[in-house]
């Protein structure tokens, strides 16, 4: 177990200087430096001085170093857009935020795919095994932003209208722009969360009746234990193993998934900047963010990986197999 | 008297060795197997004959409608009617036209980006597997690093740096796409390493790179073509979440992103902008999911009777 976990290390800090080298050899290939804008009122004397204090007038390897330096800092530079705040200012200011929405958004798709996928197995080929296929159907289908967009328009105008002019009351109750109250979450947390709702309902259900199948599951019937029981304690829980895995997985996609939303539906999270400073042409934002999100979502796929060595000994044994 | 009946009811038949020898059951091979049972399932046939429709439409659409860049601004936004049959956007271009010629663009950045893939991914796992030992936990290793970089984060760094054009995002989309085929390929390779068969083949003198190509991938075909067919949806979807960020296709260049960008931007003034793409959308990606789940049903051969 120690060897794999140590892998499992080693793979994401190479990971993560990948991304790192990549992203800021990538960025540099731009011609030109932030600062020419086309129509130049700019003096050479004041584009030295700005060039020498970013840093831009050494050599290409040089500024990666001290990049790389930086980073291991915590130092991700200074945005070009947003003068005189720092990509970690910026970070520490919006990434709570966008936490908060993917936190939220991954909480519900797992109870509800976990719950769907159950039913779904408990029923097969019923009611709800049919629903619960719809919803599938339905995430993997309909791309996230045109789901968000519906919604908005279904729940933010025709019934939140619908419930001002029954009531006449100016109470919205689903707003469909910002981040206040709990009323503000539901919708992109819906929204984001359908996507993985589907996959995580789709292997539960597959699990589930892999599981059902066993041989011990009929010894735990025939021992006389109750059919709750043996569906919560036994089934469930077995079942279970595989949606860790995927769960871990899920964190990128919703790390990523949350670009739209948040541009979508307003929200001042990390994602809505990321997305901002890409059409800003604000470099050093961009690179410092990508540079973020990687490390985010590389290391929570690694602690992801490591808990589900600890909980499932099949892992442990079958070791580098993976 | 109830005995009488009994014997009549149960005539004893002569033993006739050559009929019961005989084999009632057509013998079928293993690719007439899988024909078979997808013929029988209905969910993918007609996704089968939606997908078949749309690659018709992306190929020959076009050329029936070819102004898709045509502006005609005394007619701007106006409701689906006769003269447009899917209505006309902000600057007045049919979104009929527009809709065919992003079929085109959507169609063969799927298409095309999973072709690469699978090449890359095919050759890349095959060699791994075959080669086995140092050479390919190394190659192994090379995967885990690049599948766990976030791969939208990539698209979207390499669309900030070089243009938003068809080739970008074949590029972006290749550069970490094949690495799940190339697992895949791999793994079976690996499991149909050992057979009798491919040791037959290799004692009976046939170089490695023929036991490769003749015994070891066609049997490895199934899950990578259940694989593929799953994975044109994927790229087509990034493609549209990337223009509707502004990052792919820009327009006046017509794909199923940018007239879905368009349509949300006019949401909810002018619903048929929104509606006709994402709809259209829609269907395909249900299409390609529900063949793929068919193809693979099928593929199996447990599944099948």
């Amino acid at each position: 177990m120690k060897k794999y976990i140590l892998q499992r290390i080693i793979i994401a800090i190479v990971t993560v200087f990948v991304v790192i080298t990549l992203t800021f050899f990538l960025m540099h290939m731009i011609p030109g430096t932030p600062f020419s804008t086309g129509n130049d009122n700019i003096t050479p004397e004041a584009l030295a001085a700005l060039e020498a204090n970013y840093g831009l007038d050494k050599p290409l390897v040089e500024q990666y170093l001290i990049y790389l330096k930086n980073i291991l800092h915590g130092n991700f530079g200074t945005s070009i857009s947003f003068p005189n705040q720092s990509v970690t200012d910026i970070i520490k200011k919006a990434f709570p935020v966008s936490l908060d929405l993917g936190l939220r958004a991954l909480v519900f798709a797992v109870f509800t795919g976990i719950l769907l996928g159950v039913g779904a197995a408990l029923k097969h080929n019923k009611g709800l095994d049919r629903f619960s296929s719809v919803i599938a159907i339905i995430g993997i289908s309909v791309p996230s932003f045109v789901l968000g967009t519906l919604m908005q328009c279904l729940f933010g105008l025709w019934i939140s209208s619908w419930i001002k002019e029954t009531f006449h009351t100016s109470f919205q109750l689903f707003p469909i722009s910002r981040w206040e109250s709990f009323r503000y979450t539901i919708l992109p947390t819906f929204t984001l969360g359908m996507g993985s709702i589907a996959t995580i309902t789709r292997l539960m259900r597959s699990s589930m009746l892999d599981v059902i199948g066993q041989d011990y599951i009929k010894t735990a019937k025939s021992k006389g234990i109750s059919n709750a029981a043996v569906t919560w304690k036994h089934e469930v829980r077995n079942a279970l193993m595989p949606v860790v895995t995927v769960v871990g997985r899920m964190v990128g996609s919703i790390c990523t998934g949350s670009f739209v939303i948040e541009s979508l539906f307003a929200i001042p999270g990390l994602g809505k900047y990321y997305v901002n400073s890409v059409s800003a042409r604000d470099y050093t934002l961009t690179m410092g963010l990508t540079i973020f999100y990687s490390i985010f979502v590389v290391a929570s796929t690694l602690v992801v990986d490591i808990i589900y060595c600890v909980i499932d000994p099949r892992v442990r044994l079958s070791g580098s197999r993976r | 008297m109830a005995e009488k009946t009994f014997i009549k009811d149960f005539t004893k038949i002569p033993k006739d060795v050559k009929a019961s020898q005989k084999i009632n059951r057509v013998s079928l091979t293993y690719s007439q197997g899988v024909i078979r049972t997808l013929k029988q399932n209905k969910a993918a046939m007609i996704s089968l004959g939606f997908i078949l429709f749309i690659v018709l439409v992306a190929i020959f659409g076009p050329i029936f409608l070819p102004n898709y860049q045509k502006t005609d601004l005394l007619h701007t936004l106006e409701a689906p009617g006769r003269q447009h049959w899917f209505g006309t956007d902000d600057l007045g271009r049919d979104v009929l036209t527009r809709l065919v010629r992003g079929t085109r663009t959507s169609l063969i950045i799927g298409f095309v980006a999973e072709t690469i893939n699978l090449v890359i991914g095919t050759i890349y796992g095959g060699i791994a597997g075959y080669l086995g030992g140092k050479a390919d936990i190394l190659m192994m290793r090379v995967i885990d690093v690049i599948v766990s970089i976030p791969q939208m984060i990539i698209m979207i760094l390499l669309l900030t740096v070089f243009s938003g054009s068809v080739g970008t995002l074949l590029f972006a989309l290749c550069l970490t796409g094949w690495t799940g085929l190339a697992r895949l390929v791999r793994g079976q390779v690996l499991a149909l390493r050992e057979n009798e068969y491919a040791m037959a083949a290799q004692v009976l003198g046939a170089s490695k790179w023929k036991v490769l190509r003749t015994h070891l991938l066609p049997n490895t075909i199934g899950p990578i073509l259940v694989n593929y067919t799953m994975s044109i949806p994927g790229a087509i979807g990034a493609e549209a979440y990337l223009s509707y960020l502004g990052l792919g296709i820009s327009i006046p260049e017509a794909s199923w992103g940018n007239l879905l960008q368009l349509g949300s931007n006019q949401f909810p003034g002018s619903l048929w902008l929104f509606f006709t793409p994402a709809i259209v959308f829609a269907l395909t990606m249900l299409a390609f999911n529900l063949f793929g789940d068919g193809l693979r049903d099928a593929l199996d051969p447990q599944m099948r009777r």
